[in-house]
């Protein structure tokens, strides 16, 4: 890049970044969400409902960019839209919680349990997505990426399954988690397409392989191949998602031909870059908990700046934000590259 | 539902406010909104970015209630506004003020008088009096009633005045506020919380852990 180089639309930056093509600057973007507890008061769309209802949801998350000034509006504040609809047991909490799947009461037990319902996008959960998405295509679609999110085998599966049942079944039968996966993967590339097609630029793929419960060999075992083949059906740019400490699977990762990887402040950003070798791009990696939540603006920078000096490519929270975070510490996020960039003259 | 991305409203709001000192989520007297107590330049804003009807009179009361729970004086001429008495800047006291005048029931009367309150561990009651020592105001925390480990409960009260508003140890019963001044409001707001810092700590840590989205607020954490 030249610091010359044309002024972006937030779109432009954001796809240019995924394709690994020069951008007048790194974007900031949000794989995850964004919305808070005030963001809610200010246009008047708050959890659950928010959650659940189309033009409520649109309201909210268009806020990430009209109000924050991120590059992209991510609409799919959660993870449990399409457990929803497959019919777990939901807890949707109030407004200054997130709704979560009771995995005490799972809904099946094996493969063959598995039935993606025919009325799976017409559910009032997984359409309150694709309507929000269709709305903030129509309003924003030239500026600002639209990042939709659909959800990968392994955490539908511990949805579905609860965790203790599906990882003790990756010990003592892998063949069946492999047809476990492979039959909840259908609900992935149906649920992305649709994404997709009401207009999604992007696709977040969180598949919740955490650092704190499987090893990165797990990772190669189970989750690889079956990323690859989610890469090749889904003809969007897609950015995996994995919490924890993710630098052992990093290579694997890197494998995926995913345009993405989504990586936690628990990896060192430049061990993460020199991990994934130039093979993807990596976003993140700012601190929710402790930064983002309950220090300034000065720390908020500082992190934002570590990141861009280890040559992380898009700038994001680490994950969905806490909802109470200060809009001071976010509003500094796009700020900081700003003034990064400005201060070396390049990126 | 557009608005231009060019001109962010919560951006010069935030300008406006100064840094959040605290937010609570859900105010459980006025609709569920979310409000800030923020900080600029000395001056205390109490603020929400709900538009309903009757919040600026939501906000009002909420100034008003810091005043009597906190050693804070209303800016005049503001409905929302308040600034401390002194230079002193207690952090902690100030959150704890701002949370009790939101999530308290505003018709409930505030104490008076005495600062007193009962002991969550034993059947003591501490009582707290206060006189001008030299050039220092000095708090004396006592007990009333019987209980074995008096003595070592009035230490961790005045413990928890040092955790939660700085203070000075002055004695084993007694302490005093940073710059030596009189604060009976905070000394009577912290009182409760001083008692039982462990109970407060964890209070506060599963308080902080609502709305983080991470493994274990989500269930895939393992026990």
């Amino acid at each position: 890049m030249s610091p010359t180089f044309e002024k972006m639309t937030s779109r432009q930056r954001v796809m240019a970044a995924l394709a690994g093509e020069p951008v007048d600057r790194p974007p900031v973007c949000n794989p995850t969400n964004v919305a808070t507890v005030e963001l809610m008061d200010l246009v008047g769309a708050s959890f659950p409902d928010a959650h659940r209802n189309g033009e409520l949801n649109a309201q909210l998350a268009a806020t990430g960019y009209t109000e924050l000034g991120f590059d992209a509006i991510a609409p799919y504040f959660s993870i449990i839209q399409e457990s929803s609809a497959l019919g777990c047991d939901m807890q949707w909490e109030q407004k200054d919680n997130w709704p979560t799947v009771r995995m005490s009461n799972p809904i099946w037990k094996s493969s063959s349990d598995v039935k993606i319902p025919s009325n799976f996008l017409e559910h009032q959960d997984t359409k309150a997505i694709t309507d929000s998405i269709s709305i903030l295509k129509q309003e924003y679609g030239d500026e600002v990426a639209i990042v939709g999110k659909t959800m990968g085998p392994w955490t539908l599966a511990y949805h579905v399954f609860g965790v203790e049942p599906f990882l003790l079944g990756t010990v003592d039968d892998p063949d069946e988690t492999m047809k476990a996966l492979h039959a909840l993967k259908e609900a992935t590339v149906i649920y992305g397409q649709a994404q997709i097609d009401a207009g999604a630029d992007v696709l977040t793929l969180p598949d919740h392989a955490t650092g704190d419960l499987v090893s990165g060999e797990y990772y190669k075992r189970f989750l690889l191949e079956m990323h690859q083949e989610l890469e090749e059906e889904l003809s969007v740019p897609i950015m995996l998602h994995i919490c924890g400490s993710t630098v052992d699977r990093m290579p694997y990762i890197a494998e995926t031909g995913m345009a993405a990887f989504h990586f936690d402040s628990k990896n060192d950003p430049v061990e993460a870059m020199a991990a994934v070798d130039g093979k993807i791009r990596l976003v993140g990696n700012i601190n929710n908990p402790t930064t983002l939540y309950a220090r300034g603006p000065s720390e908020v920078r500082a992190e934002v700046n570590a990141a861009l000096d280890a040559g992380v490519q898009l700038i994001a929270p680490e994950c969905a934000i806490p909802l109470k975070t200060k809009l001071e510490n976010l509003l500094e996020i796009p700020l900081a590259v700003e003034d990064w960039v400005a201060e070396r003259g390049d990126n | 539902m557009r608005s231009s991305v060019g001109q962010l409203k919560v951006a010069s709001q935030v300008k406006e406010l100064g840094n959040c000192i605290e937010l609570v989520s859900i105010d459980p007297h006025f609709h569920q909104v979310s409000v800030g107590l923020f900080i600029k330049s000395g001056v205390l804003t109490v603020f929400s970015y709900s538009k309903l009807p009757g919040i600026e009179d939501r906000i009002e009361q909420i100034r008003d209630r810091c005043i009597q729970l906190g050693d804070v004086k209303a800016v005049d001429g503001t409905n929302d506004q308040l600034r401390l008495i002194s230079d002193l800047y207690l952090d902690r006291a100030l959150r704890f003020m701002f949370t009790a005048a939101v999530e308290k029931d505003p018709a409930a009367a505030i104490p008076t008088g005495t600062i007193t309150a009962p002991d969550t561990k034993t059947k003591l009651t501490f009582v707290i009096t206060g006189s001008q020592a030299g050039d220092k105001y000095v708090y004396t925390v006592s007990t009333e009633g019987e209980a074995e480990r008096a003595e070592m409960r009035i230490r961790a009260a005045v413990g928890g005045f040092i955790k939660y508003s700085n203070c000075e140890r002055v004695d084993k019963d007694k302490f005093s506020f940073e710059d030596g001044r009189k604060y009976d409001n905070f000394a009577r707001l912290i009182l409760p919380l001083a008692r039982n810092v462990s109970a407060v700590e964890a209070q506060l840590e599963q308080d902080e852990l609502a709305g983080q989205m991470n493994t274990q607020t989500l269930g895939f954490a393992q026990n």
